[in-house]
């Protein structure tokens, strides 16, 4: 018997040539339309791909000419590579896993203009971050309900108008108390009598009954003086009371424009808040990067953590996988290594990019850490700039931190940096970043440091707002622009701080601007308060008049005892 | 059923060599029994390409015997755990996976090495236990079974007669 069968050798022949024909003609079309469908998904706008292919002795695949549209400019692909080399593990394929054992991107772009516009593709619910700022801080400052901003603060005048009322009703009590132990209208009228009888019976006297008259006179005289003198000296307590009372009163009033000026900063319309504000419309190009760090910070907390040993029941057919080298069990997805080379591109300006990332996988590994180093370079090779970015996503058993990475520009150029909401631009920049980050499980800490120098300023729009034309004289007058930003995030809690060189300049030129909407502001809250003291303003006055009065008739009781001399 | 009974007894009514439809069962044992994740399984399709084994008789058993697979699945997983978590065997376990061979063989899993080990150490009895059965068929059974009625009539059915004339 012959051993070998030539049918079968030419058949197998016939099936792989087949096999060839069916992937060039059909599977790699296939695979071409999957990508660009479901990139297209994933990326919110129009994903091409020029060919697909796929090579089944290397068990490799291969996408060139890939382009990401951009969504949020769809004449611009985000992002665009020419080569996308993936070397296929086809025993993990088999396994239903994807397992990469290397990945290589040849000449990445960055922010290209299309020769057509893109679509964008329909978005699934909850694609929307929830976490967008500046435009939330913008939204809550543009109106203000004076209600509201009474309501915010700890208002001291109604408290401290009804202490000093019951003060004033309790001093004019004592007062009250104290007079009745001075003589009334009627004593005086007693003593007006005694003071006529004496002074009749002294006209009448002749001889020594003179001498008598004129010794009851006096002892009238002296008890009118005595009482006089308790009258006087209560008049005096009284009269340095009622002018203490005033002087307390005014500086009562007082408390009212202080509390408007609380309420205010309350508000975020005292400085703080103005520079609060300013630095967010700087922010705000970079608020979308650090944005998409912070939602994708939530991604990777997600990740779940590779088990050491799988304990579950073997499925039909499908075995158990024992960990034999690795001490864990490979993830579903995961791309051992992915290599960056090549030429870089971004905004029209050619460079360089080179660089590893390891262990990309759908779970986090145990010894084996998720990290990346890519170096860049961007410009004219005499003085290009440079960045590398550098991160590692650890297993919770490896380290403290999860998420930790650097990433840093030096002087980078940047042909445009679009500023409040692309009103006015700075182009031909040159950036120095750094960028740090640290998270575990609950908590994140992200510190961003930008300077730009050497820039021109552009506005876009010759009828934008005044402040924004206030803004582009002050770039226009400064030679860099620094911003330093803070992110943490514990928990729930976000805490986020802003500044930058700019804001003292800024705060200075728009504060006319923004004086006025605060003044208006302040006049309803001062009328509101106002309105809310009225009644107890007049019952005060009332009673400071009626202190007066009780003066007064101090007074005239002295009045009348000055006539008996 | 009708058709793998039909196939069956003409494979071993045929001029076929033993030994071919031996292999043929052994080698579909080996397949049956392979996960679709070992590569082993697709290359014993090549090896049954390129020598001569009885591709009918391939074909057939390796419909049959994926049914004894399942059955036999807890058995090659015990078996391959125990092989796999063995402390004298690991070193050769993980000298096999760095060299590349493991990889292919998937030899990590239980059911992978478990059915090749076993697989292979039945294929050399599974071959003299095929040309044995064979030869005792031809010899001694064949004339009796043709007088079965059951046979006689599935013979004179028209079916059997549409299948022959296609083969």
């Amino acid at each position: 018997m012959k051993l070998f069968r030539p049918s079968g050798i030419i058949i197998f022949l016939v099936l792989t040539a087949l096999l060839w024909g069916v992937t060039y003609l059909w599977i790699n079309g296939w695979l071409a339309e999957a990508v660009e469908e479901h990139g297209t998904q994933a990326n919110g706008a129009t994903v091409e791909a020029q060919s697909v292919s796929i090579n089944w002795l290397t068990s490799g695949l291969n996408i060139s000419q890939l382009a990401l549209a951009n969504p949020e400019n769809l004449s611009q692909n985000r992002l665009q590579l020419d080569q996308l080399n993936f070397d296929l593990s086809l025993t993990s394929l088999l396994k239903g896993q994807l397992h990469v054992d290397e990945l290589t991107i040849e000449n990445l772009r960055v922010n290209v203009p299309r020769q057509s516009p893109a679509q964008l593709a329909a978005k699934s619910e909850g694609d929307n971050s929830s976490w967008q700022w500046p435009k939330a801080v913008m939204d809550q400052t543009k109106e203000l309900n004076t209600k509201d901003v009474l309501a915010s603060v700890d208002i001291q005048s109604p408290q401290a108008y009804e202490k000093f009322l019951a003060d004033i009703k309790q001093q004019k009590h004592q007062w009250q108390q104290a007079q009745q132990a001075l003589p009334d209208d009627a004593k005086i009228e007693q003593l007006k009598q005694q003071y006529q009888t004496a002074k009749k019976q002294l006209d009448d006297a002749k001889g020594l009954e003179k001498l008598s008259a004129t010794k009851d006179l006096k002892e009238v005289l002296n008890q009118i003086k005595q009482e006089k003198q308790k009258i006087a000296q209560f008049r005096r307590e009284v009269s340095e009371g009622i002018k203490d009372t005033r002087s307390q009163w005014e500086r009562l009033k007082a408390q009212v424009d202080k509390d408007v000026d609380l309420a205010m900063s309350m508000a975020s319309l005292s400085p703080e808040g103005m520079r609060h504000l300013a630095a967010s419309l700087l922010g705000e190009s970079t608020a979308h990067w650090i944005e998409l760090v912070v939602d994708n910070l939530d991604k990777v907390r997600g990740l779940p953590t590779s088990p050491k040993q799988k304990d579950e029941q073997a499925p039909l057919r499908r075995g158990i996988d024992v960990a034999l080298i690795q001490p864990q069990l490979p993830p579903d997805f995961w791309i051992k290594k992915a290599r960056l080379s090549g030429a870089f591109q971004m905004q029209q300006q050619q460079g360089n990019v080179s660089g590893d990332i390891i262990n990309l996988a759908n779970a986090l590994l145990p010894n084996q850490p998720t990290k990346g180093n890519v170096k860049l370079s961007l410009g004219e090779s005499s003085s290009a700039g440079t960045g590398e970015l550098q991160f590692a996503l650890q297993h919770p058993d490896d380290a403290k931190d999860l998420i930790s990475g650097n990433f840093q520009l030096k002087q980078w150029p940047i042909r445009e940096w679009a500023l409040a909401e692309g009103a006015l631009s700075l182009t031909d920049a040159l950036a120095d970043i750094n960028l740090s980050l640290g998270a575990d499980k609950s908590r994140a800490k992200l510190m961003l440091s930008m300077q730009l120098t050497d820039f021109k300023v552009n506005n876009a729009n010759s009828s934008a707002s005044k402040w924004v034309a206030q803004l582009t004289e002050i770039l226009k007058d400064s030679p860099k622009v620094t911003l330093d930003i803070g992110f943490e995030q514990q928990g729930e809690q976000h805490k986020l701080t802003f500044s930058s060189n700019l804001d003292t300049l800024f705060f200075a030129r728009i504060k006319a601007e923004f004086q006025q909407r605060a003044d208006k502001v302040k006049a309803n809250v001062k009328e509101e308060l106002q309105q809310r003291l009225q009644p107890m303003r007049q019952n005060i006055e009332q009673q400071l008049g009626a202190l007066v009065d009780f003066e007064q008739l101090l007074g005239n009781r002295i009045g009348d005892l000055e006539q008996l001399k | 059923m009708l058709s793998a009974l039909a196939k069956l007894l003409k494979i071993l009514n045929s001029e076929e060599s033993p030994t071919a439809v031996a292999w043929a069962i052994a080698l579909a044992f080996m397949f049956s029994m392979l996960p679709t994740f070992s590569w082993a399984k697709w290359s014993l399709l090549l090896v049954v390409a390129f020598f001569r084994v009885n591709l009918s008789a391939f074909i057939l058993f390796s419909a049959l015997f994926p049914l004894l697979a399942w059955l036999l699945d807890p058995v090659f997983n015990q078996v391959g755990l125990w092989l796999l978590t063995h402390d004298s065997l690991n070193e050769l376990w993980k000298s096999l996976l760095q060299s590349g061979i493991g990889e292919f063989f998937a030899i990590n899993n239980t059911l992978a090495v478990a059915s090749l080990l076993i697989s292979l150490l039945l294929l050399v009895p599974l071959v003299w236990a095929g040309k044995k059965a064979v030869h005792a068929y031809r010899n001694h059974v064949k004339k009796k079974v043709e007088k079965w009625h059951l046979v006689q009539l599935f013979k004179s059915s028209k079916l059997y007669q549409v299948y022959q004339s296609l083969s």
